[in-house]
């Protein structure tokens, strides 16, 4: 088909002068839309290796909280201490004496629940006592010996850090993993090829964009290691929410938490820069034809989701304002008069409220959600239809369920907050609104449903993510029905229900779109195919894993197992949920494990993998109407377009896929 | 609940439990009996408050809801799948939509989600909009989080906060020795109001037997209310990141029967009287009723921590918590 | 496929090309369409701060006032409102001039624009001294956390938008876009 659209291979091209480009304005500084994706998709990958460390890292401690964390000693010793072996065995009365890193609960708990530190060696050792009598707040207490600890030497995750890590996992995986990936990688790559234009609107203002990510990603990974002045771990330590007056009695012992909120704004100053860009490309610079109504999915999903940015992450950055003023110029518009910690009374002015943090956060973080997931939807409408070689179903439906997730995403930010001590009468109709978004969710599952009904389907590795997204969504979308019940939220409330939630829609929605969309792309992105069966091998792993790790986290969250918690076993209500706990670090090791196929695959196939044609699917999206991977400037004929993006098994031609730009000779808008 | 310790039994729990699991994520166990699950730690914890059951009804009334949706959408996506796989040759459905199948799957589901939301805030505002009436029949306790621990004061005989008579944990020159933090104690079948407050930071005080959460927030007075059902001793926790301890905020939520609570009061009554002689005797710190500027009232008070962490804590044998579980 | 069809509607005004609905030839320039999206998302901005001042000033109206009273005085805001709405005139002048091709008068405008710019933030430094020098500091009350955040965030618009002006008037004759685009900011 490339031969019928475009017979004029290299005309005239406009951008001659761009042909000389050093290397740095090239591969570094470039302008050019498809090397910034690629800059984004590479970064976000980086991070995505980065973020998924950490999460290993929280799954061992809460897994073997008494056992050697794998390359523990390698890590400083603000992040990690050291326990000294526990004696194998343990002299009947022998007295043990320990300092707690725990105050201890004052009563109500057995000492066996109490985490130490530092055991003092007893001289003789004898064989198979039971118990030993351990000295707890000045009292002996009888305990059994498997309690007192490991039998080795093992370093383990202090409290300080394991907070640090929650706090940079979900920064890392949303900040810098899933919102440059989706809406930075994809949309700079697609958009601009889907619209058949040569460039974004503004490619300087593109390229800022971008480079403003590796600063904030250093001032907060250099945040992450900071060290307090106590020697224990400096990291942010309040949540990817980051909660006054935690966030700012946090930011006056160490600096790491104003480095978090410093890459916060400028991460979010690059998605508004972005936002600009998406949004004048789309209505500014669409090929002739390339009515709004005949935009691919995918591109429309970005348009919408820059709208939510342009509207959403400015009030973050007024937020994250005024919590670095609190945190640098001694204001408290988020903490109250007279707080005291440790006795002392914090020098603040007071007046402000920590409910109002909460509510600036969330009006832009639940929209943020969506930015992170309305990428992925089109993105998958896009797969399936083409894999599927049929039209998508409803597409003006779906168009209109987007539309509607995002702007009912505006007024539900509430349902963070229903047991937050806010007004529980205003819990009300947030509960109401949120309920309300089911809807055009469930337009759309039923739509891509719809659309695999009736079709041809090919199981390609992108097709099978896709269609993971799609039942993952699901799941997570109905968990979510869970919580916006306010009086069950009550009870789920930062539990691993959340967490579970969290996970099946971040990684079970976004990333499984993601990765259907490199799949899918890849040919276009780098002209090389990537290896098929290595995908859906990795495909294959990748499900069964994060639906290990990640479903069986609903039923810690039945149980109660509420989440930051880095020492849950020493709950009694929780202690039985340990076996449960290891089954999910047995998953994510799993699931990480599982990612290395992927690494495997992408990198052989950038550099080894067989040419990609122009139309490797066949699809009919004007991306694949270019070369691949598309020259400066893109298009070698300006494309011109004809009818909608999902053109697949129409009568009117012989092949199953009928692309935009070809012209029929009874031409007539189709769409 | 088993609360059995972590040892080699624990192994072939585990292996069970796996099996279990299996079970539920092919959905053949998903509800069945909730009790035997939970007493298996698979369901919701036991309940113990005159709400709660109601809470598990509509936890249990969505489960049963998104369940079958769930099954019913993958039933449907894996026939869509088998049926509709590649085949060559094959003519697709050359269609773009359908508005009628539009309209009905956006009804239906509105239809569905219209129900619970009704049922849902019926439960709400019950549950968190109509405090029962300080001066009828509840017990009143005011809970000052900090951290990393839950301070707790009753209102005395004159069932007042702020009096001399108070008895509480957070004020070293009312310290009621025998009185510990990080416990709440309350009769059975009585609705229960707590008033939560903060020195601090937020925290949240979290009662997962009674169905019960809610921030406590610095610079504001919040209120709760249940009426506990069951005698025993239940777990509190903490359910808002207050830093790294955040998980050691641990606590005990002692049900008495109303004979014991009776006497527990008395005993406590009787210590106060000794410990302040006099109930005219005010003290200027804390005679304004408590909820004005809680905060800042601590930090007036400040020396008072100091003690309660260096303190050894009793942990008298009948303090410390049956192995065996919390909810008996 | 008629190859001739498609390269004669390549070679036709794109605003003429498809057979239906695509936005027609642009009549709003980018970068201009990008300016009033950069500027809703200032909007919001604004709103976020503004919305948070009116919260904490309804949570405690008597304090408010009272410190307004104490330390803020009338007389400097309002200069400075005058030398903004001046500031406004002089630009628009110059865009004016610009239009009309008259480069002289262009400079003398942008550089009186940027030069209210620089009495903006000259007399807010004055402003700012009186009240460290009279112990008020962001942390003496919220009141203050509003008012200095608020106007500082106000004084880094100016410099953001006189930035661009110095440049324009270095690269003056170059088209008046550069000039709008800082016009627009303040
Ligand atoms: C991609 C991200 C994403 C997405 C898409 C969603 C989607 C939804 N979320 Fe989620 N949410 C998060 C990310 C996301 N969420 C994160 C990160 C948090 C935690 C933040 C933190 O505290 O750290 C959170 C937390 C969160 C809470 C707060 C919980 C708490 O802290 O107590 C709530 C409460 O209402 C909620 C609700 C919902 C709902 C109702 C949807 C809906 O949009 C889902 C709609 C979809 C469906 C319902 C499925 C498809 C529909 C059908 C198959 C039709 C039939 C259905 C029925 C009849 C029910 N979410
Ligand atoms: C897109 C978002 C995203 C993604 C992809 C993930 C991925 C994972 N998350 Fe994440 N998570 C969040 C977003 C995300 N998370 C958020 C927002 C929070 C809330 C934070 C907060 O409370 O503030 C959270 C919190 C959170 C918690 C709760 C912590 C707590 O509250 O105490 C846990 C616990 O298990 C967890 C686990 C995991 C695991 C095991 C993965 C795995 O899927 C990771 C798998 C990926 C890899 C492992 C990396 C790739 C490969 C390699 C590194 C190769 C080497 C690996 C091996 C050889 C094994 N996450
Ligand atoms: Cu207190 Cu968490
Ligand atoms: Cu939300």
């Amino acid at each position: 088909m490339s031969t019928i659209t475009h017979p004029h291979a290299f005309e005239e091209h406009g951008h001659g002068h761009e042909h000389r480009q050093s290397f740095v304005t090239k591969y570094i500084f470039s302008c050019d839309h498809k090397q910034i994706g690629r800059q984004f998709l590479f970064s976000s990958l980086f991070f995505f290796i980065i973020g998924g460390s950490m999460a290993l890292a929280i799954r061992w401690h809460l897994a073997y909280p008494k056992e050697n964390i794998p390359l523990g000693s390698m890590l400083p010793r603000s992040m990690v201490d050291h326990a000294p072996a526990a004696p194998a065995v343990w002299k009947p009365g022998h007295r043990v004496q320990f300092t707690s890193d725990f105050e201890g609960i004052a009563s109500g708990t057995p000492a066996v629940f109490q985490k130490f530190t530092k055991v003092e060696h007893p001289s003789a050792y004898k064989t198979d006592p039971v118990t030993a009598l351990v000295a707890v707040n000045g009292k002996e207490v009888e305990v059994p010996v498997e309690d007192l600890g490991s039998r080795e030497e093992y370093y383990f995750v202090r409290d300080e850090f394991y907070t640090t890590l929650f706090t940079m996992h979900g920064s890392v995986m949303i900040f810098l993993v899933i919102i440059p990936l989706l809406v930075g990688a994809f949309g700079n790559f697609c958009v601009p090829l889907q619209i058949g234009a040569k460039d974004m609107a503004f490619p300087v203002l593109n390229m800022i964009s971008f480079w403003l990510v590796p600063p904030a990603a250093l001032i907060m990974m250099w945040g992450t290691f900071h060290v307090a002045g106590d020697g224990s771990s400096g990291g942010p330590g309040s949540g990817w929410t980051s909660y006054p007056p935690l966030a700012t009695i946090m930011a006056s012992r160490t600096f790491g938490q104003t480095c978090w909120l410093i890459g916060v704004l400028i991460l979010g100053t690059s998605s508004i820069l972005g936002a600009v860009n998406y949004v004048t490309t789309i209505i500014k610079m669409r090929a002739p034809g390339m009515g709004l109504f005949r935009m691919p999915l995918t591109t429309w999903a970005i348009f919408i989701t820059s709208i939510l940015v342009l509207f959403a992450t400015p009030v973050l950055a007024a937020a994250a304002l005024m919590q670095l003023m609190d945190q640098t110029a001694g204001t408290s518009f988020f903490a109250p008069k007279g707080l005291t910690v440790s006795n002392e009374e914090l020098p603040l002015s007071g007046g402000g409220q920590p409910l109002l943090w909460q509510h600036l956060f969330w009006f832009y973080s639940h929209p943020a959600v969506y930015i992170m997931i309305l990428p992925a939807m089109g993105i998958v409408s896009d797969v399936l239809s083409t894999f599927a070689r049929k039209p998508i179903f409803g597409y003006r439906p779906m168009i209109y369920a987007i539309a509607a997730i995002a702007g009912l995403g505006f007024i539900v930010w509430g349902h963070h907050m229903f047991v937050s001590g806010m007004n529980p009468a205003l819990g009300t109709s947030f509960a109401l609104a949120t309920i309300m978004i089911a809807l055009p969710s469930a337009i759309k599952t039923f739509n891509w449903l719809g659309t695999l009904w009736g079709g041809n389907i090919h199981f390609t590795a992108a097709m099978l993510n896709a269609i993971a997204f799609v039942a993952m969504f699901v799941i997570g979308g109905l968990s979510g029905i869970f919580m916006a019940a306010t009086p069950v939220d009550i009870y789920i409330h930062d539990t691993y229900f959340i967490v579970a939630h969290i996970h099946y829609v971040l990684f079970g929605g976004s990333v499984f779109g993601a990765f259907a969309g490199l799949y899918y792309w890849f040919p276009k992105m780098f002209g090389r195919m990537m290896n098929e069966s290595l995908g859906k091998i990795h495909f294959a792993c990748t499900f069964i894993a994060f639906n290990m790790t990640f479903f069986a986290m609903h039923i810690l969250g039945m149980g109660g197992m509420p989440r930051r918690y880095a020492g849950y076993e020493k709950l009694p209500y929780l202690e039985h949920l340990h076996p449960m706990n290891v089954f999910i670090t047995v998953g994510a090791f799993l699931l990480g494990a599982s990612q290395i196929f992927f690494a495997i695959n992408f990198f052989y196939s950038l550099f080894k993998g067989p040419k990609a044609p122009r139309n490797p699917w066949h699809s009919n999206t004007l991306e694949w109407t270019a070369p691949s991977p598309p020259g400066h400037g893109n298009f070698e004929t300006a494309p011109v377009v004809y009818r909608g993006p999902y053109e697949y098994g129409s009568p009117q031609v012989e092949e199953d896929y009928l692309p935009q730009t070809r012209r029929l000779a009874t031409e007539h808008a189709t769409a | 609940m088993d609360h059995g310790r972590r040892d080699g039994v624990n192994r072939r729990a585990w292996l069970m439990k796996t099996m279990r699991l299996a079970g539920l994520l092919t959905g053949f166990t998903w509800g069945g009996d909730a009790r035997a699950a939970g007493s298996a730690g698979w369901w919701l914890p036991e309940n113990a408050s005159a709400h709660g059951g109601r809470i598990d009804a509509l936890f249990t009334l969505i489960f049963v809801v998104t369940v079958a949706t769930m099954i019913l959408v993958f039933a449907f996506l894996a026939y869509l799948l088998v049926k509709y796989r590649h085949r060559a040759g094959r003519r697709v459905a050359y269609v773009h939509g359908n508005h009628r199948l539009e309209v009905l799957w956006t009804l239906t589901p509105a239809v569905m989600l219209v129900v619970m939301g009704i049922l849902s805030l019926r439960v709400w505002a019950d549950v968190s909009l109509n405090p029962p009436d300080s001066s009828g029949d509840v017990t009143e306790v005011e809970v000052l989080a900090q951290q990393f621990q839950w301070n707790v004061r009753y209102p005395g005989k004159d069932r007042r906060f702020g009096t001399p008579d108070d008895f509480y944990t957070f004020d070293p020159k009312h310290e009621v020795k025998s009185l510990l933090p990080n416990r709440v104690t309350v009769p059975v079948g009585r609705p229960v109001k707590i008033y939560l407050m903060s020195k601090d930071v937020l925290h949240s005080f979290f009662l997962p037997h009674m169905r019960m959460k809610r921030d406590a927030v610095p610079g504001l007075r919040g209120v709760i209310y249940f009426t506990p059902t069951r005698t025993g001793r239940f777990d509190l926790a903490c359910a808002e990141l207050c830093g790294p301890q955040h998980y050691s905020m641990a606590g005990m939520f002692e049900v008495l029967s109303q004979e014991q609570y009776d006497a527990w009061y008395q005993e406590r009554l009787d210590e106060v009287a000794e410990q302040i002689g006099e109930p005219a005797a005010e003290e200027p710190t804390t005679e304004e009723p408590a909820s004005s500027e809680p905060a800042a009232e601590e930090g007036k008070t400040q020396e008072g921590k100091a003690d309660e962490a260096d303190e050894p804590k009793q942990e008298e044998p009948a303090d410390t918590r049956p192995a065996d579980g919390a909810t008996q | 496929m008629s190859e001739a069809a498609v390269q004669a509607r390549i070679a036709t005004p794109p605003a003429h090309a498809g057979e239906e609905s695509f936005a027609p030839a642009p009549v709003v320039p980018n970068h201009k369409f990008g300016m009033w999206l950069f500027l809703t998302s200032e909007v919001m901005f604004f709103t976020g701060l503004l919305g948070s001042y009116l919260v904490l000033r309804l949570s405690d109206p008597a304090g408010f006032s009272k410190q307004a009273a104490a330390h803020l005085h009338w007389e400097p805001a309002a200069v400075n409102t005058m030398v903004l709405i001046f500031s406004s005139l002089t630009m628009a002048l110059s865009i004016h001039w610009a239009q009309a091709g008259d480069k002289a008068k262009t400079r003398l405008f942008l550089l009186l624009t940027i030069l209210c710019g620089a009495a903006f933030m000259v007399i807010k430094a004055f402003e700012y001294g009186g009240k460290f020098s009279h112990g008020v500091y962001p942390r003496t009350h919220i009141f203050w956390a509003c008012y200095f955040t608020l106007t500082g965030i106000h004084g880094l618009h100016v410099v953001g938008g006189v930035v661009p002006l110095i440049w324009a008037l270095v690269k003056v004759g170059s088209s008046p876009d550069v000039r709008q685009r800082a016009g627009l900011l303040e």
